[in-house]
């Protein structure tokens, strides 16, 4: 008798989604689903809406990756207004997208994962959070807090506020960072070093901790891609796409982003409001591919920092080469960590992000424009088409989770088949499905919002519905 | 470090009907420039703001309350909280998470007004003024009696008709 076992809504993720597993006659699990179960419709409702408007609607995607869409949109934007933004504004964007990636990772690894991690995937679900990890390791758990604030913080010397700020503007941003707050920000980068120098380190124990959670949590080869800069090295904000596989071969190299519709295809499932995106060359769904930290460092030639790039050299000794374990992806985010304080480093020692020279200002002077940057969680496109009055005529944004779709339902399938061994599913397996997700930081939030107290409900089903069991917990963890 | 005295943080969506009432008391008390009072207004709370907290020795969170019935301020602890992470981060929680990460917290008071309407747009509340200021007021006059004597304090922490009903 078949069964269908689910698990509504998946925790500590940001957004809210749903996991669906069948089994089969024999109580195998013949396939499993990632449900993203709400729709918004950005893509609509912003059609007739004047261009100048769009980043600060499509900010409101996401209260935690605002910055990333603030910056596609505007990206997206001086394509239209065919401009060329002052060195200034590409230099002060680039610290506000570097200071995006630190507060968003710090909260995936130290609020979100970390729990996991350090306490155990089979810990007290009551104490497997934040408070669990405060109460057993509170240097770590406050160095994570201060670590985001340090990310923060900078967002908020920038653009006025740490959320939705409405700094970034088409042409360039709304003005430079002040002494005062450089000469700030300067004085916390060497404890916000120290903190993600100390997480690598405990990383690196973990990974000796969980080898069958590293060999199970999503670990297969697909494509990976990104974006890369001269030299391939790792980027973020500008640069070129490029295209490995999992045994580190460059499969496609030097793509226009503002060309992606050649070679990336969106594919729809009846049972997610979540895209699939796949490499069109390949096909759906062997077009597989994984966008992200784990990828970024696949595909780059080097990170361009020093003690990051030590980190690299070691990673890449520890995961022999191209990574394909999605459990990775916590290590590659701290050494993303790691890179984008170097880098914040460097952009406030220079002059630059104190210059008056900060915009560029034109017209509508194309009606299409593309904006491609790196999100924490992968690269993010903003596609708009507008009329002569720049009024917007189509949208469509193709965001981070949504490429790492099939990835994710692949690594929930493996999951489930490596753990789940009959009819008994120990709550511990329960959160390995859930923890495979969050190695990913899905923000669902990109198509759905708020993560509250919620249950995890699993429904054990036979073929014809009928409920077989339920077995519940309140959303402590 | 050497702390600073008073932060007092209003708390609330100022999109969301009454919600924003924390954040306007916060804003009056803000405009009276009280010396040695910081004054934060917020969305929402969330766990860096421990990092903020920890530098004062008393603080005051100021928020809407759905079940209220009329303006309050008491006495806050922590004990007993075990929030997992999410988007509602109560003051009780960010005390304790506080207290977890560096071993010590401020004193604390909540003070609670009462929210009618949390709809889409400003307070309608014809209410909205009076609960304000008789927030503000409490919260004067426990600042002023924490300097002072504790018979003050005792007066400053009780409970205070609002007369806000229909």
């Amino acid at each position: 008798m078949s069964r269908r076992i689910i698990i509504d809504p998946v925790t500590r993720i940001e957004g809210h989604a749903k996991i669906s597993i069948f089994l089969d006659d024999s109580g195998s699990v013949a396939d499993a689903w990632f449900h993203v179960a709400e729709y918004r419709g950005f893509e609509k409702f912003c059609e007739g809406r004047p261009l100048a408007e769009m980043a600060g609607i499509t900010a409101r995607v996401c209260g935690i990756c605002p910055v990333s869409h603030l910056l596609a949109s505007v990206k997206a934007a001086d394509r239209i207004l065919a401009v060329s933004i002052p060195p200034a504004a590409v230099k002060l964007r680039r610290l506000l997208n570097l200071a995006q990636i630190v507060q968003s990772h710090a909260l995936s690894f130290f609020h979100l994962s970390a729990p996991d991690l350090l306490l155990g995937f089979d810990s007290e679900p009551t104490k497997r959070n934040i408070f669990g990890l405060a109460s057993s390791d509170p240097e770590t758990a406050r160095g994570g807090i201060r670590l985001r604030q340090f990310g923060q913080e900078i967002i908020e010397a920038l653009g006025g506020q740490k959320i939705h700020p409405a700094w970034v503007a088409p042409g360039g941003v709304r003005g430079p960072l002040s002494a005062e707050r450089r000469t700030y920000l300067q004085g916390r980068l060497p404890e916000a070093i120290s903190t993600v120098q100390r997480a690598l380190g405990l990383m690196k124990q973990l990974l000796d901790r969980y080898p069958e959670e590293t060999q199970s949590f999503g670990n297969f080869p697909t494509l990976f891609l990104g974006l890369v800069g001269p030299e391939g090295v790792w980027e973020h904000y500008d640069g070129f796409l490029r295209i490995t596989d999992s045994t580190g071969n460059i499969v496609a190299d030097g793509l226009d982003p503002a060309r992606y519709q050649d070679f990336l295809g969106e594919a729809v499932e009846t049972w997610s409001y979540l895209k699939s995106p796949y490499y069109k060359p390949l096909g759906y769904p062997d077009g597989i591919y994984r966008v992200g930290p784990l990828a970024r460092l696949n595909i780059c030639s080097r990170l361009d920092t020093p003690l990051a790039d030590r980190e690299l050299s070691e990673y890449r000794q520890r995961v022999g080469g191209a990574a394909t374990s999605s459990f990775y992806y916590h290590y590659a985010r701290l050494i993303e960590i790691l890179t984008s304080l170097e880098r914040i480093g460097r952009l406030l020692d220079d002059p630059d992000v104190l210059s008056l020279r900060y915009r560029a200002r034109a017209g509508i002077n194309q009606l299409e424009g593309v904006g491609c940057s790196e999100a924490p969680r992968g690269t993010l496109f903003h596609h708009y088409l507008v009329n002569e009055d720049g009024l917007i005529q189509k949208v469509n944004l193709l965001i981070a989770t949504g490429q790492n779709n099939l990835a994710m339902n692949r690594t929930v399938a493996q999951i489930a088949k490596h753990w789940i061994r009959g009819p008994d599913i120990p709550e511990g397996v329960l959160n390995r499905i859930e923890a495979g997700i969050r190695a990913f930081d899905p923000c669902l939030s990109c198509s759905t919002h708020a993560l509250g107290r919620m249950p995890l409900v699993i429904e054990v089903r036979d073929s014809r519905g009928t409920l077989l069991g339920t077995r519940r917990r309140d959303a402590t963890s | 470090m050497e702390k600073k005295t008073w932060l007092i943080i209003g708390i609330g969506n100022e999109l969301a009907g009454d919600d924003a009432l924390g954040r306007q008391v916060v804003e009056s008390l803000a405009k009276k420039a009280l010396p040695g009072v910081q004054i934060l207004s917020l969305p929402q709370l969330t766990p860096e703001m421990t990092e903020h907290l920890r530098c004062y020795e008393q603080v005051i969170f100021v928020d809407a309350d759905v079940s209220g019935q009329e303006v309050a301020l008491r006495p806050l602890a922590s004990e007993g909280i075990r929030q997992p992470f999410s988007h509602l981060w109560s003051p009780q929680a960010i005390l304790a998470l506080l207290e977890m990460t560096t071993g010590s917290v401020p004193q604390a008071w909540l003070a609670t007004l009462p929210a009618r309407d949390l709809g889409f747009g400003k307070s309608r509340n014809e209410f909205g003024a009076e609960l304000v200021a008789e927030a503000v007021r409490l919260i004067e006059v426990l600042i002023e009696s924490q300097t002072a004597t504790p018979r003050h304090l005792d007066e400053a922490t009780r409970t205070v008709g609002s007369g806000t009903s229909k």
